[in-house]
Formats: structure tokens, sequence, C-alpha cells
């Protein structure tokens, strides 16, 4: 009962966060300069007033806006700017299943990779092993993935495929795994691969740190005194304890792997929602921004939203008010 | 635990590490990159190069244009023009049909071309058909559409009346814009009409069957085209990789048979021992000066600013293309009456990189202004577009000024749609843009600095220009009409309020074994005399 | 044996033995730097950092050229090119320690110069997301319900819009430039600081020595500033240290999406993105600068992790 009343209100404050939020990106978006509908090529004043009249920008912002939340109340996005014709929504819903599925792939590999290095390296502490994974980890904080992107295309797609295709005497459009697109499985690997890649880092040294911070608890020493073994110890209080602080952060490290996204979208050509951000913001597609924006918005409270109550299901310590 | 460790890894390994695509290529297919989405491909809206360029597969005019560029008969098998050069009648075939097996009319012509004036509609590009009989006036709402020049005699006969005589008519007739349109699909689908693979009707080579937005477009060879036999490519993919380095890599892994190569890749290419091919896209890349406010009202700013650019040390290696140096507006692939090139004829009182001359000029401007050159520099700002190519001009260009004129001049690089909006506001000193042609003569550039054009930025105003410019849109004898036009760019050339920078070369490569596939100004990206040798 | 009172005799106070400890009490601050002097490796990364400010400053002064100056003629040189030209009948030499770009600028300056402006913007973006996180979760996870609701609240509202929109949206509106970089990373970055520290603090201050001070009569402040947050600091600084290349990053994301520091300047982001597409010709343009981020943050980060050892005594293996 609790609970319910607990997710009720956290719903509650969720939308007030989107209004806000809504707020915040509208006034930002109309004070970038420029108009959506001029271009390269002048256009008589007659048809940027006829456009502006259509999509009704001839109003003052703050009667666009509340226009504009009165249609989101009622469920319409609006007609894109840019991509005239088609609802703002549908192109959303059309874009973030390959943003969302390339995210989901890298943080999984993320959070798995990360935990079980991070664990492992806390469990070898001090040795070589430890000094590796984490020589390992610190590299990948320190190169960005659109170089680990480039890399990654460079040696696996042309240099070894090009081996490959020497030694076998393989066709010309073989290839190992594909330089860019998104249609196969082989197509997946590497964008997953070049976007997970510093968020496993990051987990990892986490995890290490927090496993380490756990393991001087006197509840370890007492699980130890009770004569646990340590495979049980590492797992049911070690592990547990020390995905605490992994998990506060695995909320916002969703989002920026989500967002993140745009560059390694880009490099792969992957037909995700970052790419349609990005083209957004270019073209001054306003419908379009606020779209975007309110729907990874709405994405990322969600994920908070989980992610503390899974911090309450882990922690019992942590009442829920 | 090694247990549960080494379970967690097989299974990443399977969900990461998977089997190598394989990936078969039909035969006779072309993929190539687009670089950017067309935002939708109602032809009368369309006014990107991306979406000329699917329209010309998609579509056949009345005319379309040879592999030489000259327009030829298209879904018109011939046609006529009256003696005052005012009335054309064009002829249908009857064998021209839709993607499903509809005939195309005169009806289809008639709607699109009353849609592109239709002022509900705001057609970008509806200013290309004013040389149509009340044009101007429809669109503005002072006419009605019955009294357009448009007429269809018959169902294979559509007759068009112009206002005044237009040399380059035909090649209207074979422009985007000027597509033919099924009135019931377009207004089944409404506003969606053209924005999905099913959403749209054409009458082209090829028709679309998938449209992955911002991923691929697939095109297959229309069984109803009447010249069928003619095509040899059965289908076309084209992926839209906005990343350079990606395309390249793409292209060399075999995902893309056809890329356009910049700067870097272009360098690649040579070491890789690909052949390195070219086309003039016919546009003239220039800085454009605000001659309204600012340092860069004055004649001898904008003379120093101008002389000081090295354009024979950008085109080699900033651009690092086959591109020119370019020291007039019009390109150089304009022709004259006589058929040499345009620019010629124009009269260039300065050199490229004419250092000393520049710092003359400058100084003298300074001197002019009352200002120091601290002052002045503080004043001018370039402003260019944010792409990264975009970035490279203007950091070179600043390069130059500070090396001749010793001092740094403010670059600001935005999205187009902010540029464009600071050129309109007058709020720059100079901007780095650039103007492709719509049709093959000079007038199409020359007519951008007319005082009134909307494309006229810089705020320059001359009687003698306006009056040469204008005069020779009505001039009928021809050799007369070359004169004007070159008088006007003379003066142009010598007002400074553009310095043109360099004639656009686009660099680009094909696989092995393709051959025939065309290129230029007016077709980029032409694939109908395209095939793959043996 | 057995004792009887008479056994006992008063002797006076032992002064000797009642004087305080023969070394004078030293602060939490400085057990820990003498603990981290004691750390090798710590020092190591300390003196390289310093080495690589103190770099930043001094190379683009004496390598002679700026970072702005292009010799177009000789673009994408590969390392230790010597130019040799006569102007005006002078036979004129220069030298490229490390090569230069497709401008011909030289490298040598601008990855020092990238240096100097990347680690400005990480340590400004770094000093804003740790004050500003410290005492914003702190003071959340302390005071708890309604207060802890409504800042949680708020910063959802602002951590609602997902870190790239805001900065794409931000350096959109602003020109973009160092400060604008710092602003748009400072207005988010902050956020996963102070959700840390919030549920660190959440789960410290139920332990028995926030409840012992407590007892002894604390104060909220006292507890906060001298119980929690020193408590937090280990999971702080392992959080900075990822804070100073997700900074870096950043940057060189917006400049790789066209927002950069503006032309001509440099950063590493601007050199890295720069680079990346010239690696296949000239391969230095990308490695040189990215060597030197990467030896950066290898050695930001074995500090962090040195500062976490020593700040916390618990940790130490």
């Amino acid at each position: 009962m609790r609970m319910a009343r607990y997710i009720v209100k956290r719903l509650l404050y969720a939308l007030l966060t989107l209004f806000a939020l809504v707020l915040v990106t509208f006034f930002l978006m109309h004070l970038m300069p420029g108009d959506p509908f001029v271009g390269e090529k002048a256009r008589a004043p007659e048809i940027i007033a006829a456009a502006h009249a259509k999509y009704g920008l001839d109003k003052p912002v703050w009667q666009q806006f509340l226009i504009y939340t009165g249609n989101i109340l009622r469920g319409d996005f609006g007609e894109s700017l840019y991509y005239t014709g088609r609802n703002v929504m549908d192109i959303i819903l059309e874009a973030f299943p390959y943003s969302f599925e390339l995210g989901l792939r890298a943080l999984i590999f993320a959070v798995t990779g990360g935990l079980l290095l991070g664990v492992f390296a806390a469990l070898k502490r001090g040795t070589k092993w430890d000094r590796g994974a984490m020589a390992l980890a610190i590299l990948g904080i320190s190169v960005p993935s659109f170089i680990i992107g480039y890399l990654l295309q460079y040696g696996i797609s042309i240099r070894l495929t090009g081996l490959f295709k020497e030694w076998f005497d393989l066709p010309r459009s073989w290839t190992l795994l594909p330089v860019a697109g998104w249609e196969g499985e082989a197509h997946k690997v590497l964008p997953a691969f070049a976007l997970g890649m510093g968020a496993l880092a990051a987990i990892s040294r986490l995890m290490r740190a927090s496993m380490i911070e756990v393991s001087g608890q006197d509840y370890i020493a007492a699980a130890r005194a009770k004569g646990l073994s340590t495979r049980q110890i590492v797992l049911r209080h070690m592990v547990r304890n020390a995905l605490l602080p992994v998990i506060t952060v695995l909320g916002p490290m969703a989002a920026s792997i989500l967002t993140g996204a745009f560059v390694v979208e880009n490099i792969f050509a992957v037909p995700g929602l970052g790419k349609f951000f990005v083209i957004s913001v270019q073209n001054l597609d306003y419908p379009m921004i606020t779209g975007t924006t309110l729907f990874y918005g709405a994405f990322l409270v969600a994920a908070t939203t989980l992610v503390d109550l899974a911090y309450g299901l882990i922690d019992p310590r942590i009442r829920l008010k | 635990m090694k247990k549960f460790v080494s379970l967690v890894l097989a299974l990443m390994l399977a969900l990461f590490i998977c089997i190598p695509a394989w990936a078969s290529r039909e035969e006779n297919s072309i993929v190539y990159n687009l670089g950017t989405e067309p935002p939708q491909m109602y032809s009368i809206k369309v006014t990107d190069i991306t979406g000329f360029q699917l329209i010309r597969h998609l579509y056949t005019g009345l005319l379309e244009l040879n592999q030489d560029d000259m327009p030829v008969p298209g879904v018109a098998e011939s046609y006529t023009v009256s003696e005052d050069g005012l009335v054309y009648t064009f002829k249908l075939r009857d064998d021209a049909k839709w993607w499903d097996g509809v005939p195309v009319t005169a009806h289809d012509f008639y709607y699109a071309w009353t849609e592109l004036l239709n002022p509900q509609n705001a057609c970008n590009y509806a200013q290309m058909a004013y040389c149509i009989k009340n044009a101007e006036a429809y669109f503005k709402g002072q006419a009605q559409k019955e009294d357009l020049g448009l007429k269809v005699v018959d169902e294979l006969t559509f007759e068009v009346t112009l206002e005044y005589p237009v040399a380059y008519f035909p090649y209207l007739a074979a422009f985007g814009v000027f597509m033919p349109q099924r009135q019931d699909v377009v207004e089944q689908y409404g506003e969606a009409y053209g924005t999905d693979a099913g959403k749209i009707m054409g009458n082209g080579a090829y028709k679309i069957t998938e449209w992955q937005h911002e991923d691929h477009i697939t095109m297959v060879k229309n069984d109803q085209y009447f010249d069928q036999d003619n095509i040899a490519i059965d289908k076309l993919v084209a992926r839209i990789v906005k990343d350079n380095n990606t395309a390249y890599a793409m292209f060399e892994t075999g995902e893309l048979d056809i890329v356009n190569l910049t700067g870097t890749t272009s360098l690649l290419a040579e070491q890789s021992g690909y052949e390195v091919l070219q086309y003039s896209d016919g546009s003239t890349y220039y800085l454009q000066m605000n001659c309204e406010e600012g340092p860069t009202a004055n004649l001898n700013i904008r003379k120093a600013l101008g002389l000081s650019i090295n354009r024979e040390s950008f085109v080699n290696n900033i651009l690092r293309d086959h591109s020119q140096p370019a020291l007039t507006f019009t390109n150089v692939d304009i022709k004259d009456n006589e058929g040499k090139s345009f620019s010629e004829n124009i009269t260039v009182d300065y050199q490229d990189a004419d250092i000393e001359k520049a710092r003359e000029y400058w100084n003298k401007g300074l001197e002019e202004l009352g200002m120091t050159a601290e002052e002045a520099a503080q004043a001018i700002t370039l402003v260019a577009d944010d792409s990264d190519l975009a970035k490279e001009d203007a950091a070179a260009f600043q390069e130059y000024w500070k090396a001749a004129l010793g001092v740094e001049i403010p670059v600001e690089n935005m999205p187009v749609k902010s540029r464009v909006q600071r050129m309109q506001d007058r709020e720059y000193s100079v901007v780095s843009t650039g103007w492709g042609p719509d049709y093959a003569d000079p007038a199409t550039f020359l007519e951008v600095m007319l005082s009134d054009s909307g494309n006229n930025y810089s705020g320059w105003s001359n009687e003698r220009y306006d009056e040469l410019v204008n005069g020779a849109k009505i001039e009928t004898d021809l050799n007369k009409r070359m004169d004007m036009l070159i008088e006007a760019e003379n003066i142009l050339i010598s007002e400074m309020p553009i310095v043109p920078l360099y004639f656009r070369m686009c660099d680009y490569t094909v696989a092995d074994g393709l051959q025939g596939v065309h290129r230029s100004a007016f077709q980029d990206y032409c694939f109908k005399w395209a095939s793959w040798a043996e | 044996m057995h004792m009887e009172p008479g056994m006992f005799e008063w002797v006076g106070p032992d002064v000797q033995a009642g004087q305080p400890m023969d070394c004078p009490p030293i602060s939490e601050g400085r057990a820990a730097f003498k603990r981290l002097r004691e750390n090798k490796l710590a020092m190591v990364c300390l003196i390289f950092l310093a080495l690589m400010v103190f770099l930043s400053v001094v190379c683009p002064m004496i390598s002679g050229y700026s970072m702005s100056e292009q010799h177009q003629d000789h673009g994408l040189m590969p390392m230790g090119y010597t130019h040799t030209e006569t102007v005006d009948g002078k036979t004129v030499r220069h030298t490229h320690l490390w090569g230069t770009d497709k401008f011909g600028r030289d490298l040598f300056t601008r990855v020092w110069m990238g240096a100097r402006i990347s680690l400005f913007i990480a340590l400004a973006a770094a000093a804003i997301n740790l004050v500003l996180g410290a005492l914003y979760g702190g003071v959340a996870g302390y005071c708890g319900g309604k207060v802890d609701q409504g800042m949680m609240r708020l910063l959802e509202i602002v951590g609602g819009i997902p870190y790239m929109m805001v900065a794409i949206l931000l350096l959109t509106v602003m020109s973009p430039g160092i400060g604008a970089i710092v602003l748009a990373y400072a207005a988010t970055g902050w956020m996963s600081m102070a959700r840390l520290v919030r549920g660190q603090v959440l789960r410290l201050k139920e332990s028995e020595y926030v409840l012992a001070a407590r007892a002894m009569g604390a104060r909220g402040k006292w507890i906060l500033f001298r119980h929690l947050l020193p408590n937090c600091l280990p999971v702080m600084l392992v959080n900075m240290t990822l804070t100073i290349p997700d900074a870096i990053f950043a940057e060189a994301f917006l400049s790789y999406l066209g927002l950069g520091v503006p032309i001509p300047m440099a950063s590493w982001g601007t050199l890295l993105s720069d680079g990346a597409a010239y690696f296949r010709t000239s391969p230095h343009l990308l490695f040189l600068p990215a060597l030197l981020m990467v030896l950066t943050m290898l050695a930001l980060n074995l500090l962090g992790d040195a500062l976490g050892e020593v700040l916390d005594p618990r940790m130490k293996g």
C-alpha cells in the first residue's frame, strides 16, 4: 500500500518535472537565432508569413507555449517543420527503437562487463590482475567513443576484412563486421562496443572502489567469523552492498548512453533519435526539438524512478517516505 | 565464482561477437550515398539538392536532360514554339505510365503546375514559374487559376503560354518542380504525400519501394516505364551517411559503390590508387560583404579583404580537390554566345593574393574611416556555417587576413538558419557562402545581386547594374544581351560586394566495373546510362 | 597478593605523563597529505600533472609559433619536419617538432595550447561540480524528509533535460566559447555528484558514529561537514576523477558536433576530432594529442585512487 502511494506520488512529480522541462526547452529554443523557414535561397516574405501562420508561429511565444502544452495534453505533438507532413510523435516512435536498441546493447555490455571487471579487480586487489584490469578501465575512460569508433571501423572493418579478403579470396561486398548501417546483427556489434566502452570502464572503477569499501565493513568480518564461504560472502554480502553506489549512477548513465549515442550514431550511420535531434536543432524544427527533449526527459524520469525503487529494495536502511 | 564468471563471459561473447555478415548484394544494383535525407519528396515542394536528385530517378518531366545536359523529349515526344516564343505546345507520348499503370496525361502536368503556383501551398520554387502568363499574379492572389497560361488541349496535348519569351524554358520543363503529379493520389494522402515509400506516386525510371528515414531509400526499376529497355541498373539504394570518413570506409569495404571525396578522403583515395573523378557542380563560392554597415561598407576595406585571399593555396592545400580559383562571380562553366566561357570576358583588375595592394587599400580604407587597424578588425566579423569544412575554410581566411593585414578578424560559426538570419538582418560584415546555377546562363548568377533581389544580402545597390541585368531579361538581341551582362559583371567585380573564391569541382570515385554514372551541375547522379561491366 | 589501602600513597600528578602527546595534534587533512606523500605512485602522478600544467603554459610560449600561424605550403607534414625556404634572398629555416596539420600549423604549439584550454575547462567544470554537488547532495541527504524530496524533485527537473541536449541548445543560443562550454557542462554535470553524495549521506547518517556524534550534542552543520561529507570523500573523489575526463570528453563530443571552442583556438577535443579525420594519412595528428590526453587521464585516475585510499584509512590495503 505504501509502495502504491509512493509510486503515485512519484508519477505526479514526474509530470511536474516534464512540465518544467517543456517550459525550459521551449523558451531556450525560441532564443535561438534564426527562422525555421529561411533557406539558402531567398524565399518571398509572403511565403514565410504563410508558413508562420500555418504553424502558429506568428503568435507571441507565451501563447505558442500555452497552445503547445494544451496540444501535448491531448497527445498531439504537432507536425515537424522540417520533415513537413510528418507527425513528430511518428518520427520519434520510428527512430527511437534504433537508439533504444543501441543504448540497451551498450548498457548490457557495460553493466555486465563493468561489474565483472570491478569485482574481479577488487578480489584480486593489489595483484597484477587488478592493475591490468584497472589499466584497461582507465584506457576505456580516456579514449572518447568517436575515437574508439573510428579505430574499430579501421582496424576491424577495413584492415581485418581486407586481410581476410586477401587470404581467402572473398567477394568485394564481403565484410567481417560492416563499417556502418543498422541492418543485421553484425552491424550492431561495433557501435554497441564503442558506445558502451566508456560506461563499462566507469562502472568497473566504481564497483571496485565500492567493493573495497564494503570489504572493510564490520559485517563482512562478522560474516567471515560466522564461517561463511568466500563465495557466499562475496555474492551475498559484498556484491549486494557494493552495488549501491553503482546503482545510483545507473539511471543517469543510461540516459547519458542514450544521448551520448549522438556521436556514435553519426559515425556508424544509425538512424536513431540522436541524429534527428541534432538535425532538428540545426533546422530550428521547434516541435521536433521539444518533442525529442520531452521524450528523452520522460525516459530519464522513468529510469531514475526505477533506480530509486531498486535502491529501496536493495538497501532496506533507506526508508521510502 | 569461476563458473559464474565464465557463464556471463560466454553470454557476453554470444551477444556481441556475432556471426560475420555474408552480405550478398543483388546483381545490377548501385548503392550510393545521399549524405542528407530530403525532408519530403512532393516534387512541387522540394527545395534541397538531394530531393531533386531523387525526383530525377522517380519522375520524368515533359522534357529531360541528356548526357550533355541538353533538354530532350521526355514524356512529351515533341513540342512546338510559336514564332514570338510565347506559346509552347507539348505533344505527350501515349505510352508514358505511372507506377501503377495509369497513363500520364496533360491533366497531370496541369495539376502539378497549378499546385506549384497555388498560394496555399506556399512553394519556395514558385518563383521559377513566374515566366508563365499570370503566374505571379495568381501566386500573389491577384488572378484566378483559370487566368494562368496553362491549357489542357486534349489528353495528350499541353499548351503553355508565357508572360515574356524565355530562352531557357525547355530547361525549366525538365526541372524537378515541373514534374507531373497525380491529383487522386496527392489528395488521398494530403499533407503526408511524399513523406513515405507508400505515399508517393511517380512516373520515372525507378519507383520507390522502401524509405527508412535517415537510413536508406530503396528504388527498383519501374516496370511501367516507357524507356525501360535502356535502363541497365535494376535497383538503387540511396544510403544516408553524413560522416565523410564513414562513407569512404564503406566504399572501401564495398558497402557503397560511389563515394564523394573531400580533403582527407581524396588523399586516401589517391594513395589507394582509386581513379579520382570529378565534375563541376556549377557553383561559385564567394565572400559576401555587408555594404550597408560597418567597415566593409568602405570599398577600400572590401578590396583589402578580397585581395588578401590566396585562392591558389586555398584550393590546393585546404580544399585539396580539383576546384578552381575564381576571380569572377559567374561560374567558369557558363558559356557566352560564342560558346566560350563567360568569365573570360570579364576584366579583373587584380590578381590572386595581391598582398601589397591589399595593404595599400587597407591603409587607405582605415584613413577614410578614421579607424585604427585594431578597431576596424574588431568591427568586422566573418560569419560562416558550423560544418567542419566551413570551419576549416574560415580558419584559412582568418589567417590570410592576419598575414596580410596584421589583424585577427573574429569568426562566428553557426547553423545555416542562423547564418541566413544574420545575413537578412545585416548583422555581419563578411559571410562565406556559395551560389549554384538554376539554369545555364550568366543571368542565374547576376540576378542574385540586383538591388531588389532577396538573395542580395550585401545591401549593395548600383543603378547601372540593375538597369543592365533587368534590361537583359527582355533584350531579344542575344549579342547585345550578352554585352549587357558582361558590363554588369565588370561593375560587380570592381565594386566588390562579393569576393569570388573558387568554382567548385566535386571529386568522387566509383567502384571498379561501374560505368556510365552521370554527374553534372544540372544532373547530379543520373543512373540512366549506368551499368556494371561484365 | 593481598592489597591494603596503606600500601598506596599519593604522589601528586605526574606532570610528565600528563603532558599532551609529544607531537602536536595533526588535522585530518595534514595527516592525509602526509600519507599521500608516502605514496610514491600518487606523487609521481601529482608531479606529472604539475608538469603538464607547467608545459601547457610554457611550451606555446617557447615554440616560436603561434596557435593560428599557418604555413599552407607544408601542411600535413610528419614529426620532425624541417622546412627551408628563401625569402628575400635570406634562407629561413624552421622546424616543426611534432609536424603540422592540414593548414601547416605547428602541432606542438597547438597540442600544448589545447592542453591549456582543455585542462582549464576540465578543472573549472570539475570544481563547480564538486562544490555544487557536495553541498546539494549533502544537504538533501542529511535533512531528509520534505527538504530531500523537494531538492531531489528540483534535481530531477534540471536533470530531466538530457545533458547533450542542454549543451547543444545552450551552445546554439550562446556563441560557443570556453566560458559557454564550462557553463553548459556545469549546468548539468553536478547532478550525478549530488545524487551520489546524497546516497552516501543517507546511508552514513544511520551509522553509529553519527549517532554518537549526535548523542554528544553535535549540531547538523557540524555532523554534515565534519562527519558525513569527509566520509563521502572517497566516493566523491572517485567520481571526480570520472568527472574530469567527462568534462574533457563533453568538450570533445561538442567539438565533434561542431560546438567546440571557436577557431582558431584548439582544445584536445577539437584536435582529436580533427585528427580522427586524418588519422589514416597523418596518424600523428590523432596520436599525439590522444597520448597526452590518455596520460593525463591516467595520472588523474591513479591520483584519484591514491587520494581515496589516503583519505579513508579503512580502505588501506
